[in-house]
């Protein structure tokens, strides 16, 4: 007869917690769903770029990915090749513009950067990677370019990273 | 009695949960902060040392010959290798989380780079990238037309 009471105990105890149990599990559920727990959103969003070719702006819309820099290196460049990449296994692929916007005047690759102009960069159709509206995304940005002044001209490369959530359009 | 005991267990266990909840994201947020911090540090370290090595060898070169100052710089540890490319161009190449890139700094047409290890237009730097506190020597040579970078062992 006492086994029988305090039997009826523990399965009144674990009923009552099954239930704070399931209503946790419900709430944490409905937290996950609602992306509370998508950590990577509270990181920073930044472009990164070597004060040499600073990043003035930057923003991930639609499926374009468009960035200001800043020739700070000092010298006249000629741009020769621009690419977007990232380190996914189906990496990030974008349209190379087809034109540059340097300080109001359009440019086509290769083309001459003068110290201290800034240039819009807008790369378009970009797919993979996870690149999808809403979407925290990453962009590897490399550029090859020689300084026109100097004699032999010998080509030198600069990576950028620039990392945002994908806005709509 | 063993229900307490039942309940102190579990109570035991929600404390070590909600512990780790909030410790795991802190972790992985600071991790992250903190590598991209350091991407920013290590290009300003770089940029201060190409900048003082350039200015140093535009004023040893319009001293004269002979002239010379030693430069006490403290290496950041991702720098992979230091050249000088057709006497002009100082190249700093680093890895980062990033990848591999360039930093490069140019001297005043008309001041010519040297270094002790020149072949070609390329002229090598590579003993004063290793990582921690470096003595340059940056001097006037020749007839005062040049400026060699070298190691300064003293």
């Amino acid at each position: 007869m006492k086994k029988g009471v305090k039997s009826q105990a523990a399965i009144e105890f674990l009923t009552t917690y099954a239930w704070a149990f399931l209503g946790i599990l419900v709430a944490i559920g409905a937290l996950y769903y609602f992306g509370v727990f998508d950590f990577a959103k509270f990181l920073p969003q930044e472009c990164l770029f070597s004060s040499q070719f600073e990043c003035l702006d930057y923003s991930f819309v639609g499926n374009q990915v468009r960035l200001k820099l800043v020739n700070n290196i000092g010298e006249k460049i000629m741009v020769r090749e621009i690419k977007i990449t990232d380190d996914a296994s189906n990496p990030l692929s974008c349209t190379t513009p087809p034109t540059i916007n340097c300080e109001e005047q359009p440019k086509v690759i290769p083309f001459e950067w003068e110290k201290g102009w800034d240039c819009d960069y807008a790369f378009a159709n970009c797919q993979g990677s996870g690149f999808i509206v809403g979407e925290r995304a990453e962009a590897k940005i490399n550029i090859t370019y020689y300084a026109i002044n100097t004699l032999s001209q010998p080509e030198h490369y600069i990576i950028g990273k620039a990392k945002s959530v994908v806005q709509a359009p | 009695m063993i229900i307490i005991k039942a309940q102190s267990a579990l109570e035991y266990l929600m404390i070590i949960a909600l512990t780790l909840a909030i410790l795991v994201p802190t972790v992985y947020l600071f991790f992250r902060a903190s590598s991209e911090s350091s991407v920013k540090i290590v290009d300003t370290q770089i940029n201060q040392i190409g900048k003082e090595i350039i200015d140093t060898a535009e004023t040893v070169y319009f001293s004269g010959k002979d002239s010379r100052i030693i430069l006490e710089l403290n290496m950041p540890e991702n720098v992979e290798d230091i050249y000088i490319l057709a006497n002009r161009e100082l190249v700093f190449k680093m890895t980062s989380d990033i990848g591999e890139t360039e930093a490069v700094f140019f001297s005043s047409t008309g001041i010519p780079l040297y270094s002790n290890d020149c072949t070609g237009e390329k002229c090598e730097l590579k003993d004063i990238a290793s990582y921690g506190l470096t003595k340059v020597k940056i001097e006037s040579i020749n007839t005062g037309d040049r400026v060699l970078i070298s190691k300064f062992e003293g």
